[in-house]
């Protein structure tokens, strides 16, 4: 049985046995603000602090700043780790705001194979266990169709499950969807969809851990809190 | 403890308190603390050596002697003095009678067998003082229980020294002295000899032998899980204390050991804070199980958890609260009336509160916190979440009760299925931590069909009952179902007294009576006064069991409803007004008064409204909602205000309660 690298987000880990398991490639997808990133920079943010795992974070949509500042809103401050080398947080959105669209794709600066190769030399340099990529719905755009994105991401999800890194990929979707490009879930070992709903006039988070192979996890419905130290899921709870 | 460190540590108690956000009328900043004690230095020149800090914590470095304790009671009363002046004596008295008592205990060690000292200090301190001293001198007949802990600890040690060198255990008792004043009476010997000094053990009261013995046995236990694990610690813990306590568990209960000792092992049932009540349930609720306490909203309801609350508490346990009708300060301030300290309670998590109440007056996005009390929003998942996040933020503790307020709004809100399996779900995480809990719903607040389905989900059902009968209102207690247990379902006539429930049998035993003219003082909670003969047969009618079931209405009176200690409308009230009734009596056939004389609080709120410019309600009757008005103005706006006098009143010597209306009259 493989090890496990737990999220310590409180009460998640209880719904998946206890974390992901080692060098799997999992999923998290949801509509815009439905805390995503926020889940991401926890996954890296604890791993470092929890189990001592260093973490990369990559992000190609939002800018470093905006991550770090989300972050230490909620008590976790990414600045100090990655002065101690503990933590890589890594914007290729920067990059790709310097170059036009047709560069971009020209160039193919947030291709797969781009990424990849970029990773191997960093996850050989820092020894990371941990990989947050935010998120392939930005790779997605580099390739015309659908047919190419999926064999795509599945030689980039056989090269993170060879590399040995534990990876969270961030896919944006629509509420109905489960993932973006319709692929990407039969590639990840595991889907956590991230949602929001009304209920009784006001809006709720909610967490559906949809797949997760190697576990026996719990597919219910469960609310999930933003508290003042960030994720806060409760397994006590389901809905519907 | 020296003289001079009680006075300190009272002092420094009083500030804090009534520095505290939730005292009641209103609250002070430390900086008037410290005015007052710049301008008593004035004329004690001895309190310089006396400063309060910022935080309100305290420098004492004067001597101890004569001198100093004059200097510290003329400061205190000056403290109360200004109090009495903002918002008069009564209220003044009963706002530092409600906040310190809770701190007493703790002081007692230096005021017992201290009357000097008692008597140096100004009112309300001397009645406060007496009262938790009279409260505790009848129970501190400790010897029979010191005797049979030493024989035990002799023993234990003795195995345990078979096994171990025993240095550890006497480091660690060494620590604990830090903790609990009253192992510094407790000798431990060569031979593994345990001596307790029982004169010195005497003056403490039953919650310190309590907390020192737990804390001795506990690190027997401790020391032996070391040695040998959990289990077999646990095994051998629990047969040495079988082989002594055995035909004891009386005797263990009054001093709550048996939820304090061992886990709480020992320990299978909760008391409902009424022996009479739980002995129908063979010792109390069962842990696990999850009650549906069904009574009309009021007093009754009120101080049966209160009382079920305050034992608990006192005997170790922790407590979850969800209130969805009242604020957390309303529940803070009952405890505070049964002399429990919510503040410190929460701070140690022993107390948490989930509040579903809020959301109806403010935007609560999911769970917000709110100091220590969580605030939901409406929908139940998030309800759940605080619940959750509650019960685990509460400390580990030998027990844990529950008390559920939500059914009857819930079922208002949202669909019954939805309710339903909300309440399934609380029931089995209760039962998954063994906790009791109780769930309240109010009779007749919901449809039969549905009380009776929801009735299904719990272990038992407790029944209140409150009926008019002639000038006064029956009421019953019963148990209506208990799953796996027996139970006897005869209903238990009660009355409220002393903020508490006490069945009517008691009450007749202790040979108070029971006629309507007794019960027409209602004062603050219905309480029943002077009791000069017993019952007439002629009112009574007895049930099966010997209780009183039913009595015939007396003459020339109607019922008169009792009122709750503290407002459902989300703000304190105004201590109410002791009605002054007159009345027949049946024998004596003349008018007499059945309550002290009316304290005029409406003069008094609408003198204090003056002083600090704020409008009083136009509505007299609104006077017992209000909460003085000052509780939105800044203290510092108080004191500006008030502070102008002050000069003027520490001039001049003390004033006696005579003199405060003339200096109330030259300050208008």
């Amino acid at each position: 049985m493989a090890e496990r690298k737990g999220t310590h987000v409180a009460g998640l880990d209880e719904l998946i046995g206890g974390g992901f398991p080692e060098g799997t490639v999992n999923l998290v997808t949801g509509p815009p603000g439905s805390a995503k990133s926020l889940m991401g920079i926890h996954y890296v943010f604890n791993g470092v602090n929890v189990d001592g795992d260093t973490g990369i974070y990559l992000t190609l949509e939002e800018s470093r700043d905006s991550i770090t500042r989300a972050a230490s809103a909620y008590g976790m401050d990414l600045n100090s780790l990655e002065k101690e080398g503990k933590l890589y947080l890594i914007d290729l959105g920067k990059m790709r705001m310097e170059c036009t669209s047709s560069e971009e794709l020209e160039w193919g600066l947030a291709s797969f194979e781009t990424l990849q190769d970029f990773l191997r030399n960093h996850i050989a340099f820092s020894g990371a266990k941990r990989l947050v990529l935010d998120s392939i719905t930005a790779v997605g755009v580099y390739y015309k169709t659908g047919e190419l994105f999926r064999r795509e991401l599945f030689k980039f999800a056989r090269f993170l499950k060879e590399s040995g890194i534990t990876s969270l990929l961030i896919s944006e979707v629509t509420s109905d969807g489960d993932s973006r490009y319709g692929t990407e879930e039969f590639v990840a070992d595991s889907l956590i969809k991230l949602d929001y709903e009304s209920a009784s006039g006001e809006y709720r988070r909610t967490l559906r851990v949809k797949k997760m192979r190697f576990t026996k996890h719990d597919p219910l419905k469960h609310p999930f809190l933003i508290m003042e130290s960030g994720m806060e899921v409760s397994p006590d709870e389901v809905i519907g | 403890m020296t003289d001079i460190e009680t006075l300190g540590k009272l002092i420094e108690e009083f500030i804090g308190k009534m520095t505290s956000p939730e005292i009641g009328q209103f609250r002070l900043e430390v900086s008037t603390f410290r005015i007052i004690l710049e301008r008593s230095r004035v004329d004690e020149p001895a309190l310089v050596k006396f400063t309060i800090m910022d935080d309100g914590g305290i420098v004492n470095n004067l001597r101890n002697g004569p001198d100093s304790v004059r200097a510290l009671s003329i400061y205190l009363k000056r403290s109360v003095d200004f109090i009495s002046s903002l918002i008069g004596e009564e209220l003044a008295k009963d706002m530092i009678t409600t906040s310190i008592r809770p701190q007493i205990p703790k002081l007692l060690t230096g005021f017992r067998n201290n009357e000097k000292l008692v008597e140096a200090l100004p009112e309300p301190f001397p009645s406060i003082i007496n009262e938790t001293l009279e409260r505790n001198l009848d129970s501190t007949d400790h010897d029979e229980i010191l005797d049979l802990f030493q024989e035990m600890f002799q023993t234990y040690l003795k195995d345990l020294s078979a096994k171990s060198d025993l240095s550890a255990f006497k480091l660690k008792i060494s620590i604990l002295r830090e903790k609990h004043d009253l192992l510094k009476y407790m000798e431990l010997g060569r031979e593994e000899l345990i001596v307790i000094d029982k004169e010195k053990w005497a003056y403490g009261s039953v919650e310190e032998v309590r907390d020192a013995l737990a804390a001795i046995f506990n690190s027997m236990v401790g020391l032996s899980t070391f040695l040998v694990g959990r289990e077999e610690a646990m095994k051998n813990a629990s047969k040495i204390f079988q082989y002594y306590f055995n035909d004891k568990e009386e005797l263990l209960d009054r001093y709550g050991l048996i939820e304090g000792l061992l886990d709480g092992a020992i320990q299978k049932k909760i008391s409902t804070g009424i022996p009479l009540l739980d002995s129908r349930m063979g010792g109390g609720i069962p842990k696990g199980s999850s009650i549906l306490l069904v009574s009309p909203s009021g007093i009754e309801r009120d101080m049966f958890i209160s009382g079920m609350l305050s034992q608990g508490i006192r005997k170790g346990s922790s407590v979850l609260m969800v209130l969805s009708k009242e604020p957390p300060r309303s529940i803070r301030i009952l405890l505070r009336s049964n002399d429990l300290d919510p503040d410190k309670l929460e701070e140690e998590s022993r107390l948490r509160i989930v509040d579903w109440f809020s959301w109806r007056g403010e935007r609560i996005i999911g769970v917000e916190r709110d100091g220590f009390a969580l605030k939901s929003s409406k929908i139940l998942s998030n309800l759940g979440i605080a619940i959750n996040k509650g019960l685990r933020e509460l400390t580990y503790s030998s027990s844990k009760i529950a008390i559920i307020h939500m059914i009857g709004a819930a079922t208002n809100i949202f669909d019954f299925k939805g309710v339903y399996n909300f309440i399934q779900r609380l029931r089995a995480k209760f039962k998954e931590e063994e906790m009791v809990s109780l769930f309240l719903l109010e009779t007749n607040s919901l449809p039969k069909e549905i009380e009776t389905t929801i009735q299904e989900i719990f272990d038992g059902v407790m029944i209140i009952e409150k009926k008019p009968e002639g000038n006064r209102f029956a009421r019953e207690i019963r148990i209506g179902s208990l799953s796996w247990f027996d139970f006897d379902a005869s209903p238990i006539s009660f009355i409220i007294k002393d903020n508490a429930i006490v069945p009517e049998r008691e009450v007749e035993e202790e040979g108070e009576t029971l006629e309507p003219s007794a019960i027409i003082d209602r004062g603050q909670q219905g309480v029943q006064k002077d009791a000069p003969k017993r019952p007439s047969d002629d009112l009574l009618v007895m049930g099966p069991k010997g209780d009183v079931i039913s009595r015939k209405p007396p003459p020339e009176a109607t019922p008169v409803e009792d009122e709750p200690p503290y407002s459902t409308a989300g703000k304190m009230k105004v201590k109410p007004v002791k009605k002054r009734v007159l009345i027949k009596t049946p024998d004596k056939g003349r008018s007499e008064r059945a309550s002290p004389p009316p304290v005029k609080v409406e003069k008094k709120v609408k003198r204090v409204m003056r002083r600090v410019k704020v409008t009083p309600p136009r509505d007299p009757t609104e006077l017992e909602e209000m909460d003085l008005g000052l509780k939105g103005t800044a203290p510092q706006d108080i004191l500006r205000k008030a502070i102008s006098t002050i000069d003027d009143l520490l001039k001049e010597p003390p004033p006696s309660s005579k003199d405060h209306m003339v200096v109330r009259k030259r300050i208008k």
